[in-house]
């Protein structure tokens, strides 16, 4: 376990360690706290607006970051830090778990981030949050997991450019193509309870726990899939 | 006996493009056997497949046919990966970590034992000699720098098998000379070293062993001794002794003009037996004889211009 520890946490280090990562955070909360201002423009429905808003930042906050792995590996395969991390006794599916642990943390890190000034800031303008908004940015933070899996199958195969492409069409599919609410494999929808936060319709504990199943479970059928590839190929 | 690397038949193709379906043979059937405990030195011109062979035996790349085997284990084993150290050619290991960092995932990944990480990341960063920048950023380390770093991490684990493609690039004399003692003194403690380079000069003077490959094939393979033997006698003739000069050039391996107009001939061990009789060579004033000597040099271009 502590060699996928340890690549994880150069990933987290790696990442965390860009400046513009934080930057961008801070511009993602001040964006939320300015949707106050258009009360007259939204006819009083400004708390749609942050609710809208602050979701949307948090998910594309979430894919950006699991993007962000599409130009990490290949890089790594390219400039040959690859092969020196897994000429060590480091198998290569050890690696790619690694990888997603690495990207996931960071992704949930930043989400979170995000998420808690959002409802720092919704409560000041609007009183207490209800349980829905919160269990909908956390179903939002487990999004984080399937799409690091399926980034994850792609940059291991694909130069940056076409991966980052190809996850990022995939990913869209997994909101809309597969959107059944049936958890069925890959069903991305289930963590985008939006509309059903912002209306107060219940989301329950046990939704939720199922979300974070399904997460789980399509982050490991992808990584069975992408070691099936990565251990076939040449580095 | 037992072999730090050992291949059989080992094969690699690499397949063309969509658009260019040609295959290119990395690797013909190569059959070596390096035993433990020496310094193999890898040989070959641009392009003859030394890279391939390593990245086979770190289980980088996927062999097309045959076997290999790194200290009588099949390669891929991953309990014996613990056992061996990687120096691969042009290293990179992300510009983001600083040396004392990237050393620490290096030692995780080897399975150090914890408490013993610490000490072992300063003892290879003074061997190497960069503890003074051990909180530096690998990304503004130059080509010599990032090797020493790469050769630190290649002996963080007191390695039995050492496999250092091209360690001697980008390395200024006194790398290069630290370098070839971090070598000896590795040699001494027991470990095997597979060591490929392009500077001749070097690998003679460190390596027991020597394989030359060219476009996939060994063309030569056995100790460094053996192949840089004697080769031969060295007759240097007076230029007023022409006869001589002509009896002589008929059995020649090699003929020439030194800057005086002698003409300096080199005969194998039978010729130089059958003439030395027959002339008296060893009699003649007009005539010098030394003892010829094969330097790797000499022996390397030889054996690559040999066609494949």
């Amino acid at each position: 376990m502590d060699e996928i520890f340890a690549i994880a946490s150069s990933l987290w280090k790696r990442l965390l360690g860009v400046k513009v990562v934080y930057f961008l955070t801070a511009c993602a909360i001040t964006l939320i706290a300015i949707t106050n201002l258009y009360d007259v423009l939204m006819i009083g429905e400004n708390r749609a607006l942050m609710v809208d808003t602050g979701m949307m930042l948090v998910t594309a906050a979430a894919m950006l970051t699991v993007i962000s792995l599409a130009f990490d590996i290949p890089k790594e395969l390219q400039s040959g830090v690859a092969s020196v991390l897994l000429a060590k006794p480091l198998g290569r599916t050890h690696y790619l778990i690694g990888k997603l642990m690495g990207i996931s943390w960071v992704g949930i890190f930043i989400t979170g981030l995000i998420s808690i000034g959002f409802l720092v800031i919704y409560s000041i303008s609007h009183g207490t949050p209800g349980q829905e908004l919160v269990k909908a940015l956390v179903l939002i933070c487990l999004s984080v997991i399937p799409m690091a899996s399926v980034v994850l199958l792609f940059s291991s195969f694909l130069n940056e450019a076409v991966a980052a492409t190809i996850s990022t069409v995939a990913i869209w599919l997994g909101y809309s193509l597969f959107a059944l609410k049936g958890f069925t494999l890959y069903d991305l929808s289930v963590f985008n309870m939006g509309a059903e936060a912002f209306y107060g319709y219940e989301i329950s504990t046990f939704f939720v726990v199922k979300a974070a199943f399904s997460a789980l479970l399509t982050a490991v059928s992808f990584l069975c899939l992408t070691s099936f590839i990565f251990n076939k190929r040449d580095l | 006996m037992k072999y730090a690397v050992r291949t059989e038949d080992l094969t690699k193709k690499y397949k063309g493009s969509l658009f260019n379906k040609s295959e290119v043979v990395a690797l013909d059937h190569l059959n070596i056997e390096v035993p433990t405990g020496c310094v193999f030195g890898f040989l070959g011109p641009n392009g003859a497949g030394k890279t391939t062979t390593i990245r086979c035996l770190m289980d980088l790349i996927r062999p097309s046919a045959g076997k290999a085997w790194v200290l009588d284990t099949p390669v891929g084993n991953l309990n014996i990966k613990e056992e061996i150290g990687f120096l691969p050619d042009s290293p990179s290991f992300g510009g983001h970590l600083t040396a004392n960092e990237f050393l620490k995932l290096s030692a995780k990944l080897l399975k150090l034992p914890r408490h013993e990480i610490k000490a072992r990341v300063e003892e290879v960063l003074e061997i190497v000699e960069m503890k003074e920048y051990k909180k530096s950023k690998l990304g503004g380390f130059s080509r010599g720098m990032t090797q020493r770093i790469g050769i630190a991490q290649a002996i963080l684990n007191r390695p039995r098998l050492l496999v250092l493609d091209e360690p001697l690039v980008g390395l200024d004399p006194h790398g290069r000379k630290d370098l070839i003692n971090i070598v000896n003194k590795q040699k001494e403690r027991g470990s095997s070293i597979f060591f490929c380079s392009h500077i001749l000069s070097d690998v003679e003077k460190i390596c027991d062993y020597v394989g030359i490959l060219k476009k996939g094939n060994l063309l030569a393979f056995g100790k460094t001794d053996d192949l840089t033997a004697d080769s031969g006698m060295i007759i240097t003739v007076d230029k007023s002794d022409q006869e001589t000069a002509q009896k002589l050039m008929m059995e020649a391996t090699e003929s020439k003009k030194d800057a005086q107009g002698n003409r300096v001939i080199t005969l194998d061990h039978d010729a130089w037996e059958s003439l030395n009789g027959e002339l008296g060579l060893s009699e003649k004033d007009t005539v010098k004889i030394e003892r010829g000597h094969n330097s790797l040099e000499n022996f390397f271009f030889k054996t690559v211009q040999k066609e494949v």
